[in-house]
């Protein structure tokens, strides 16, 4: 699956480029994670804007990539477009994650702990 | 006569109705499932429904088709899965029919309530689908007849 990654103030920031993160996806979208990662530390921030459907495969999908990474690398979701959020609200997986309305909120946010 | 049978189809509003139909067959695949989506979503939105509603239909046909899919064929990829749909002033109406396994009991499934204050590991990764399907559908009904599952179900027009 299509992503791009970023290392910023800490934060590896990770934005899907595919439209869909669903059954077809789900099993590619996880090796994808999980190789962005391998060499990395550091929380991990989702950029969602690209997508714009996840069903309960994909949702399934990202607790899994939640799971791997661990709880020293905690991954938080930014940019949900409108039928993902419902989707993280139907399931109340929302109350999982932490959400950002963007991958800069996540950046700032990580600055004002450090700081 | 072509040019009569033409006014009689314009004149009779059940005919017309028909126009709003949409069915489709397609492989118990994940691939053909998105396909099917895509296809059935396309039309809706030509026919003037809105996104929001859209969104709903379009989440609700993947839980029930990749449901079919993953437990009815179990992921054999041997099998079809037949969609009806049928727009009305109020509702979208659905019938999806395969030829797979029974639903457990026969009956519909619960909504799974997961604990999501439990560790990270004991996340749950599954068991959304029907929680999904009875939170957003208006009627949902299923029977086993045949040697078929027939699952009916209505998606209300928003707005």
């Amino acid at each position: 699956m299509e992503m791009t990654s970023d290392t910023s103030s800490g934060l590896q920031i990770i934005k899907v480029l595919d439209k869909r993160i669903d059954a077809a996806a789900a099993i590619q979208f996880k090796e994808s994670i999980r190789s962005l990662t391998s060499d990395s530390d550091g929380p991990v921030v989702l950029d969602l804007a690209e997508v714009d459907f996840v069903d309960s495969s994909g949702l399934g999908a990202i607790v899994a990539a939640m799971k791997f990474l661990g709880k020293d690398r905690p991954l938080h979701l930014a940019a949900l477009t409108p039928i993902v959020a419902k989707v993280f609200t139907l399931t109340r997986m929302e109350k999982v994650f932490k959400i950002f309305d963007t991958p800069s909120d996540a950046i700032d946010a990580s600055e004002a702990n450090r700081a | 006569m072509p040019d009569g049978s033409m006014a009689e189809r314009q004149s009779t509003p059940r005919q017309a109705n028909k126009a709003n139909d949409i069915a489709l067959v397609f492989p118990a695949t994940e691939s053909a499932v998105r396909r099917a989506l895509n296809s059935v979503c396309g039309t809706l939105r030509a026919l003037a429904v809105n996104d929001f509603t859209l969104a709903s239909v379009e989440i609700v046909l993947a839980e029930v088709a990749n449901n079919i899919v993953e437990h009815a064929y179990a992921n054999t990829g041997n099998g079809t899965i037949s969609l009806k749909c049928q727009l009305e002033a109020q509702l979208i109406l659905f019938e999806v029919i395969d030829h797979g396994a029974t639903l457990p009991n026969a009956s519909l499934p619960p909504k799974q309530v997961h604990d999501l204050e439990s560790d990270i590991n004991d996340l749950p990764e599954g068991g959304f689908g029907w929680g999904i399907i009875r939170d957003m559908t208006h009627s949902l009904a299923y029977r086993r007849y045949k040697g078929r599952n027939i699952l009916k179900f209505s998606i209300v027009c928003e707005g």
